[in-house]
């Protein structure tokens, strides 16, 4: 006959408590995984056809073959920049108006995106509430082959991201807005946007930077679209 | 009034000359003065090149400026050329003088003067405006000698006709369209009972021969390339080729898109003023077509040139000033008509606020286009311009060159679709262009087409990293710079 003393009996016990606390949180952890869904994005006509810049280099766009592999984020993700306020360092653009890019439109046509001045710009989408946030998608200009210089994406909580700022992309590699040199890659524009990851991050304010583009000094925006939980 | 017209004229070409990036045409063209100043002999070329004129009469000036090759060239310089042909343009309105009322050549002068395409293409170093200029002459002068009979000016317009042929080879559609509005002239004249002239003969003979000694003397370079004169007569036959588009097609209409369908940057009233003022002049001419030959000899012309250059696939803005310096006339006379339909006490008001409308209107679509849009894909006048971007590219070019210290920094350039870094570059000791990167080649800096920077990245290993640049719209290039001349910043990037 075996006999336990009590103590070793509760370590066991306690043992076994945690064994099954840590399949359940894994449990837990895995279901909450696969509640992940990809990112469904309604994307506009393409407006020019192939890969215009087929370059494998470093610190530029890998070209990539095939569709775009899925972006995961949690089920339930909405667009919550859809018709929400915009403001921006160019409060009389060139062409268009701020609107524009939360309207929904993605079409690469004149008329559907907004134009603002030379240099640095930037454009402040308040989202009315802080939320969980999990992917940015941006559509600066995409009717012919550029790419758009110094593009930095910010969230805070603060309207004058003077606090609480975090950086979510950077590809100002030479700083030259100011806001520290980036590493994320600079990348031809196409139809299909530039989806960020929004890391969960829970912010009421998303701000995107730019300094001109390869064709010209002006900087555009088509759309923008904030995906995060409600 | 008319020195005040060329003096404004003038000044608007070569206000703020720079501002526009050089185009790769004015590129291309550069290269080939650049080599005339280094002491090569000029070659025609007929296969993708104009005629010499531009670079003979750019060659002077240059060259009295100091200078000495490609290297010494600036943008101004060159631009200084067409500027004063532009100018120029709005002077040779007065050899129609005793053709067309002076008020109305005055008033064509807004056009030609002020005019975006004129101006536009009047700032830029490429052989239209000359061409233009080089027409109106063409008619100036055939005018007067019909007028007067002096056979001075049969030899002016023989010399006009052969450095027309010299300058491009549309001279052909150019001669086409005056024949053919001659003959229309002619037969109304003929009915309206005025006889020929009686020594046209000896005067036709004497054009041509001042017509063949220009044109043979440009294109065979003053006489040191005589195979010039063969190969004028080849380019005829590629340019009938080269007019099925070549990459430049587009439909019949696309002139009519270009002046009248308004633009992101700009309504297009050169083209709006010119439909309304020219339609008017256009019925004036037709009008008083027995008793006023020159207003209908241009409308004739006018007419021919429009249908040839809109039925031929090949098409780029500029070529649209062949039709609009005649059509300005017919746009003047309209004016002109308009303002004297106001009765009398009203007239000298009217006709000054229907001046200053134009002018305005004009100089709202001049100033956009020509001054704060130049380079813009939407200006209908940058046809494929040079984007702002390479002057990035050509700064930090020379950073890293004069950053490299004693040693002689070699710049290498990779791919076809390179236009217009050769310009850009210019001031680099040691550049050198190459299809494909050479395998014994220590290049400082790689500046690669878009097209070959993978396999220009391989070839250059590891150690480099890339930076995009535009060169034109859709025309993307890639510089790799040395990991090792970068900032301790820059080697840190992964």
């Amino acid at each position: 006959m075996i006999t336990t003393s009590l103590p070793l009996m509760l370590r066991k016990r306690r043992t076994a408590t945690l064994l099954a606390a840590c399949v359940a949180l894994g449990l837990l952890a895995t279901a909450r995984a696969d509640d992940k869904v990809p990112l469904k994005l309604d994307l506009p006509k393409p407006m020019f056809v192939g890969t215009p810049v087929p370059v494998k280099l470093p610190n530029l766009e890998a070209p990539r073959a095939g569709r775009r592999p899925d972006f995961l984020v949690p089920k339930g993700v909405v667009n919550l920049a859809l018709n929400k306020k915009v403001t921006s360092s160019d409060m009389e653009p060139v062409l268009g108006d701020l609107s524009l890019i939360t309207d929904g439109e993605k079409a690469g046509d004149e008329g559907n995106y907004v134009e603002l001045g030379k240099g640095k710009q930037w454009v402040q989408i308040d989202l009315a509430q802080a939320s969980k946030l999990y992917a940015i998608v941006v559509w600066h200009f995409h009717s012919q082959a550029r790419a758009y210089k110094a593009v930095v994406v910010q969230v805070s909580n603060d309207p004058n991201f003077a606090d609480g700022v975090q950086t979510l992309y950077n590809s100002d590699d030479q700083n030259a807005l100011g806001l520290g040199a980036g590493k994320d890659p600079t990348y031809i524009e196409t139809y299909e946007g530039r989806i960020i990851d929004a890391q969960g991050i829970s912010a009421r304010y998303v701000r995107l930077y730019s300094s001109g583009n390869t064709t010209s000094e002006m900087n555009h925006y088509i759309e923008v679209e904030v995906y995060g939980l409600p | 009034m008319a020195i005040a017209a060329v003096g404004a004229a003038l000044a608007l070409r070569l206000a703020a000359p720079e501002t526009m990036p050089v185009h790769t045409d004015e590129a291309v063209n550069a290269s080939i003065l650049g080599g005339m100043l280094e002491g090569r002999t000029y070659r025609y070329d007929p296969v993708d090149r104009h005629g010499p004129t531009l670079y003979y009469a750019t060659y002077p000036w240059v060259r009295s400026l100091g200078a000495h090759g490609l290297g010494d060239l600036e943008a101004w310089q060159l631009r200084a050329v067409p500027a004063l042909f532009g100018a120029a343009l709005v002077a040779a309105l007065l050899l129609l003088e005793t053709g067309v009322p002076p008020a109305a050549l005055l008033a064509a002068a807004l056009w030609l003067g002020l005019g975006a395409p004129l101006v536009f293409y009047g700032r830029t170093w490429i052989h239209e405006t000359l061409f233009v200029l080089l027409s109106l002459s063409l008619v100036g002068t055939g005018w007067r000698y019909a007028t007067t009979g002096s056979p001075w000016w049969a030899v002016g317009a023989g010399f006009s006709c052969g450095a027309l042929l010299a300058t491009k080879e549309t001279a052909v559609l150019t001669i086409a369209a005056g024949i053919g509005a001659l003959l229309a002239t002619s037969g109304v004249r003929r009915a309206a009972g005025a006889a020929p002239r009686p020594r046209l003969k000896r005067d036709m003979a004497l054009a041509a021969g001042a017509l063949a000694l220009t044109a043979a003397l440009l294109y065979t370079s003053f006489g040191q390339n005589p195979r010039g004169l063969s190969d004028a007569l080849r380019s005829l036959s590629l340019a009938t080729a080269r007019a099925s588009g070549q990459g430049h097609e587009k439909p019949w209409s696309a002139y009519l898109s270009w002046l009248l369908v308004p633009g992101i940057r700009s309504r297009p009233w050169c083209g709006w003023t010119l439909a309304v003022f020219g339609f008017a002049g256009a019925w004036s001419a037709w009008r008083s077509r027995a008793s006023r030959p020159l207003p209908f000899f241009l409308l004739a012309y006018t007419a021919a040139l429009a249908a040839l250059y809109s039925i031929i696939p090949y098409k780029t803005p500029w070529l649209e000033l062949n039709v609009l310096a005649p059509a300005a006339v017919l746009a003047g006379i309209g004016l002109h008509r308009a303002c004297a339909a106001f009765a009398a006490p009203l007239r000298r008001g009217a006709a000054a606020a229907l001046v200053l409308f134009v002018g305005c209107a004009l100089g709202s679509e001049t100033w956009k286009l020509c001054f704060r849009y130049p380079a813009d894909p939407g200006n209908p006048l940058a046809y494929s311009p040079t984007v702002p971007d390479i002057l990035r590219l050509e700064a930090r070019v020379e950073a890293i060159t004069q950053g490299a210290g004693g040693r002689s920094p070699v710049v290498a350039v990779v791919g076809r679709d390179i236009w217009p870094l050769p310009w850009y570059l210019r001031h680099c000791a040691s550049v050198g262009y190459w299809a494909e990167l050479p395998m014994n080649l220590a290049p400082t800096i790689v500046v690669s087409s878009a097209g070959q920077a993978e396999s220009t990245g391989r070839s250059l290993g590891p150690g480099w990293r890339a930076e995009i640049y535009g060169l034109r719209p859709e025309v993307l290039a890639i510089v790799f710079t040395r990991l090792a001349a970068a900032s301790p910043r820059e080697r840190d990037r992964p």
